[in-house]
């Protein structure tokens, strides 16, 4: 067993159950996480992104295969070991307008605190330096309520640091956020991969910027799962497979995309 | 969890000023009532003297006390309920008297009382009768909440769970009535006092089994205070911080029917307490953590209950006002101004 590979998925088959049937959405996935990486997943609206990070998180079951962690099967891991493990920032709408950023970054510290989750003073000095890390130190008292979508979603990273997974998997981290706070957003991601050697995974639209700074991409489409370094999939011309049959091409000499037609008219 | 140090001394503030009010609604509650007691006699009863009138004391130890005590006790009792079904559902207008967890353990009751043969209203059972009629009102309780349940693994908007909630309220209530149909006239008679509402219910050799179920409640809502912390983020997160999400729901769903259950046997279908207080604590508070929030709520459903038990002799001529009839004048306009004000109120965002 490789030190450095922290996740590895084999014959994976994601999906849902539904009333005993099951929906499958993709099989046969075959994919590994290693040690310190920013891995960015990419792919169409309603391919199966959340489904994909929410089974690696173990908050869904897979319908068939293996996802082992550090060396042993998921499955045999308590929700409390896994705390420990992987920490996730969701886009799920959370009911937390009446809690401080402070408050909120403290949860981070449950799977650490006893049975009242009472705080120790490195639980708090944690909580501090998390706040600090993602720039909100200002706003520690602040209430989530007063905060703008960025940096409820800092708050959110915060939280997951206290946490101190090795592993951390963000589900669209950067959507419904404006430019600043999404180049903030993505560098701090970028940061906490390389200079706190966690494993970021995240889920992106944002493709040319995931090219960028992504040690590894992900590309999900119909079709199943494709890895590797933005440069192999870009020199293997992967990335247009991504918006087949869709007026789009990507530019492999600029690393951007542009529309077909325009390319027509010129 | 940690609070900011302003927060801080402002929960200790209004900690002691419920508190200073809890024991005055108390003394209220004891030394107050229907019939004219001189104080120095109440005094003199309460330290085990003699009184002048054999039937105030009566009065005093038998009807008093035992009724102040089940108001201190069943506020916060309501008020937990409602606090955890409005975290657990994720939804601030879920209590248990909305979402017919009330009728589900009346429906319980009247099952029970129904095949006991005997009428509506728990004053006059042995003990092995009304714990029949307790475990009645948890399944009945219990009941409901499977439903719900069941109904929310589909329904993901909040509000329309609500209205299944309502619904299965009626369905409860008609069935209620329904059985009604095969009971005497002496049961349906009782039955109807029993919908009222009152504090009163409860004996004072009924007391020791009444007030100890509710402890155990409030205890086991005491404990669950770091996953309820957990699941204003969701469940999704929650289960990321380690919770385990089922037995963590069963607890949840079990302490709010044993609570709801055991105070609708004694004291009626009681509205509005659960679902107030919860707002009145986290607006005062200004926080939604449970930590400070959960005492708190008990706290204040206290003060809730032996201020509407004291409103209840407000005629003074000898008639007592339903409980049910001063509930809703106190909770219904916190809600409208919660509902209102929706905005404004940061623990709504």
């Amino acid at each position: 067993m490789d030190m450095s590979t922290l996740i590895t998925a084999s014959e994976l088959c994601i999906g849902y159950h539904n009333k005993g049937e099951h929906l499958q959405i993709h099989q046969h996935l075959n994919f590994s996480l290693r040690r310190g990486e920013l891995i960015s997943l990419c792919g169409p609206n309603g391919v199966g992104k959340s489904t994909l990070l929410r089974t690696i998180a173990n908050l869904q079951s897979p319908l068939s295969g293996e996802i082992e962690v550090l060396g042993r099967q998921m499955v045999s891991y308590s929700e409390k070991e896994l705390s420990r493990i992987i920490a996730v920032v969701l886009t799920d709408r959370a009911n937390i307008g009446g809690l401080s950023v402070e408050e909120v970054v403290a949860l981070g510290r449950q799977p650490y605190t006893g049975f009242f989750g009472r705080l120790s003073r490195e639980d708090k000095s944690l909580v501090k330096s998390a706040i600090q890390s993602v720039g909100m130190a200002d706003k520690t008292n602040r209430y989530i309520a007063e905060l703008s979508d960025g940096e409820r979603q800092k708050v959110m990273i915060a939280k997951s640091l206290v946490q101190e997974c090795p592993l951390v998997i963000l589900d669209e981290p950067t959507a419904f956020l404006d430019v600043a706070s999404r180049i903030e957003i993505t560098q701090l991601l970028h940061d906490i991969a390389h200079i706190q050697n966690k494993t970021v995974l995240l889920s992106t639209h944002d493709i040319e910027q995931a090219l960028q700074l992504s040690d590894q991409l992900w590309l999900l489409t119909k079709d199943g799962l494709q890895t590797g370094s933005p440069e192999d999939l870009v020199a293997n011309h992967k990335i247009d497979t991504l918006f087949e049959g869709r007026n789009v091409v990507f530019d492999e000499k600029t690393w951007t995309f542009r529309s077909k037609t325009r390319l027509e008219f010129f | 969890m940690c609070l900011p140090k302003i927060q801080m001394t402002k929960t200790l503030k209004y900690i002691l000023v419920m508190t200073v009010l809890l024991i005055a609604l108390f003394l209220c509650n004891v030394f107050c009532g229907s019939v004219d007691i001189p104080c120095e006699e109440t005094f003199n009863i309460l330290c085990g003297g003699e009184a002048s009138k054999e039937s105030w004391k009566y009065i005093i130890l038998e009807s008093r006390m035992p009724q102040a005590v089940t108001a201190l006790l069943c506020g916060p009792a309501l008020a937990v309920s409602g606090l955890m079904l409005q975290t657990y559902f994720n939804n601030q207008l879920a209590d248990p008297s909305i979402l017919g967890i009330t009728s589900g353990s009346g429906f319980g009751v009247a099952v029970v009382m129904l095949v006991l043969g005997g009428a509506m209203g728990v004053g006059n059972l042995a003990f092995s009768g009304f714990l029949a009629v307790l475990i009645g009102a948890v399944v009945g309780a219990l009941l409901v909440m499977a439903i719900l349940l069941f109904f929310s693994t589909f329904v993901k908007n909040s509000l329309t769970l609500l209205i299944i909630g309502i619904m299965i309220g009626y369905l409860t209530s008609s069935a209620i009535s329904l059985l009604n149909f095969f009971a005497t006239a002496e049961g349906v008679h009782s039955y109807v006092i029993w919908g009222l509402g009152t504090f009163g219910g409860v004996s004072s050799s009924q007391l020791p089994f009444f007030s100890s179920t509710i402890l155990i409640g409030l205890v086991a809502s005491i404990l669950l205070i770091k996953p309820l912390n957990a699941l204003l983020l969701g469940e999704r997160y929650a289960t990321n911080l380690g919770i385990n999400i089922r037995l963590v729901r069963n607890l949840i769903l079990l302490t709010v029917g044993l609570l709801t259950a055991c105070v609708t046997t004694f004291c009626g279908p009681i509205a509005f307490i659960g679902l107030a207080v919860p707002h009145i604590s986290r607006l005062l508070l200004g926080s939604s953590n449970h930590t400070s929030l959960l005492p708190f709520t008990m706290l204040t459903g206290s003060v809730i209950a032996l201020f509407c038990n004291l409103a209840c002799i407000f005629p003074n001529n000898g008639s007592i006002l339903p409980l049910n009839a001063i509930t809703p004048l106190l909770g219904a306009p916190v809600i409208i101004y919660v509902l209102i004000n929706q905005r404004k109120i940061q623990y709504f965002n």
